[in-house]
């Protein structure tokens, strides 16, 4: 039976966590700067419209690293209800946005002095504006913050699983490969890492780390040398030279690695089916005397790639193991051949991009004071070719 | 009210065993076209992988009606149920951009029962 995933229930709480951030700063813009002066522009229709003395009439700016926006700001004196007020503001905007030139055009048509209407607010009288107009920025709030919320609503959906279920139709193959019915024949097995590609590949790796570790090495020792150490740094960056200095043991492993009997594998069957019985014969270049044990292992694993936040992880489980020689005498090591059935109620090879049923000989081979030998070779299992009934 | 259905003549089938089946609607306003499409998908700890192996489009004017389908099955991937993955087999069908759909299980291995690893 399949296991649940925690880690994609955590994945899941910070992709909610994400959404309703997104979901909830856009519901807060939307109403403060959007549709509250909507909503309002709309009852003003409905408040008492009296005399107003302006009483200040100016722009405001406000600035910052996206630059300066403005906003004008008008207040007038008033009485409503035998009752003096000062206070109000051009309309319900209370956003800054750029352009100097309108906002001043707006302070121009309201001098200190002038008298003017106002709509004030009857059930609460300190709310009054000189203009009921919709505000222009209304119109760029409303879908530019919009976008955020659709986000924000569709991330928490999809991680909650409650959005509609889609057809099928929409992705018909996601990358699996058909594994063919077609025999092989007598066949060489291709190991998956060669002795080479390892040490070239620790080689790359070991120059990277080395020298991106050497900058920070060379700054530290010009530091020591101008009689101003740098200590916290040099207790730092030790953590990665010693890092650096495995990766050098490991690229002299796998120097002496070279030396090493290869094995030479080949199959009566390069692509057997479930239930074949197949012929390993096994050969090896260089001296065969220096291992000490020689192992060789039939194996299958599932594999189920997925992703958490930004990584991608690949989880091995091994279903299916046969020891098809563990041999300590030369002897027994020279032997050469070995036979083994692949199971015939066990599932064929798989790929289909995430997920992955994978067949592999295993040869390992235990040398004293030395690098073992460690040697993987993919096998591609068939489904049976037979026509069931 | 809507009602789409899937009738197959078993659940459980050996690779390369033809599938045969009749889909039945009655629906409140004509569909136009009508979706079936078999295919198995994965579950379990990876992202779900899926493919769809065999489509058929009715195209229909009626508010009612049976088509029947058949399609041999392929050799592969069996049904199997592992400790990570899980890989299942299914008969969808649906109306267009998935307003009605329904769909059913089925099992495709050697003997008829999902390989267990």
């Amino acid at each position: 039976m399949v296991k649940p995933d925690k880690s994609k229930k955590s994945g899941n709480i910070g992709l909610i966590l994400f959404g309703l951030v997104f979901f909830g700063l856009g519901s807060f813009f939307m109403w403060f700067m959007a549709l509250k002066p909507l909503v309002l522009s709309y009852q003003a229709d409905q408040w008492p419209l009296v005399a107003c003395t302006i009483t200040h009439s100016t722009v405001d700016s406000r600035s910052d690293s996206d630059g300066t926006t403005y906003k004008a700001i008008i207040n007038f004196s008033y009485q409503i209800n035998n009752q003096n007020y000062n206070g109000g503001s051009y309309n319900f905007n209370e956003a800054y946005s750029s352009g100097r030139s309108g906002k001043q055009s707006i302070a121009n048509q309201y001098r200190v002095g002038q008298v003017h209407e106002c709509w004030v607010n009857p059930e609460k009288p300190s709310q009054a504006v000189v203009s009921k107009d919709i505000p222009g920025i209304v119109w760029f709030i409303i879908p530019f913050t919009s976008v955020f919320i659709i986000i924000g609503a569709a991330v928490m959906l999809g991680s909650t699983g409650l959005f509609p279920g889609l057809p099928f139709s929409r992705s018909k193959n996601t990358g699996h490969k058909r594994v063919s019915l077609n025999q092989q024949g007598y066949t060489e097995l291709q190991a998956r890492y060669g002795v080479k590609k390892k040490l070239l590949g620790s080689i790359a790796i070991t120059l990277f780390w080395n020298g991106i570790v050497s900058i920070f090495v060379y700054n530290i020792w010009q530091s020591f040398n101008s009689g101003n150490p740098e200590w916290g740094l040099l207790i730092f960056i030790s953590i990665f030279v010693l890092a650096g200095f495995g990766l050098l043991l490991w690229v002299i492993y796998n120097l002496l690695s070279l030396s090493n009997p290869l094995p030479i594998l080949h199959s009566t069957e390069g692509s057997p089916e479930l239930g074949q019985e197949i012929q390993l014969t096994y050969t090896f270049t260089g001296n065969i005397k220096k291992i000490k044990q020689l192992t060789i292992v039939l194996e299958a694993c599932e594999k189920a790639t997925y992703t958490v936040g930004t990584d991608q992880r690949t989880d091995t489980n091994t279903f299916y193991k046969k020891e098809l020689l563990n041999a300590s005498s030369p002897s027994e090591h020279m032997r050469q051949y070995t036979k083994v059935t692949i199971p015939a109620d066990s599932m064929h090879s798989f790929s289909a991009g995430s997920n992955e049923i994978e067949w592999q000989i295993k040869v390992t081979g235990e040398i004293p004071y030395w690098p073992d030998i460690n040697y993987e070779y993919p096998i591609v299992i068939r489904p049976t070719s037979k026509k069931l009934r | 009210m809507n009602e789409l259905n899937i009738s197959i003549d078993k659940n459980s089938y050996q690779p390369r065993e033809q599938v045969q089946g009749s889909i039945r609607w009655q629906l409140i306003k004509p569909p136009k076209e009508i979706f079936l499409q078999i295919g198995w998908q994965t579950e379990g700890r990876g992202t779900q992988d899926n493919r769809v192996e065999y489509e058929q489009i009715f195209i229909t004017d009626s508010h009612s009606g049976t088509e029947n389908f058949y399609y041999e099955l392929p050799a592969s991937p069996y049904s199997f149920s592992g400790k990570l993955i899980e890989l299942n087999w299914f008969i969808v069908a649906y109306t267009k951009k998935g307003k009605v759909q329904t769909s059913t299980d089925i099992i495709v291995a050697p003997g008829r029962v999902a390989v267990t690893i």
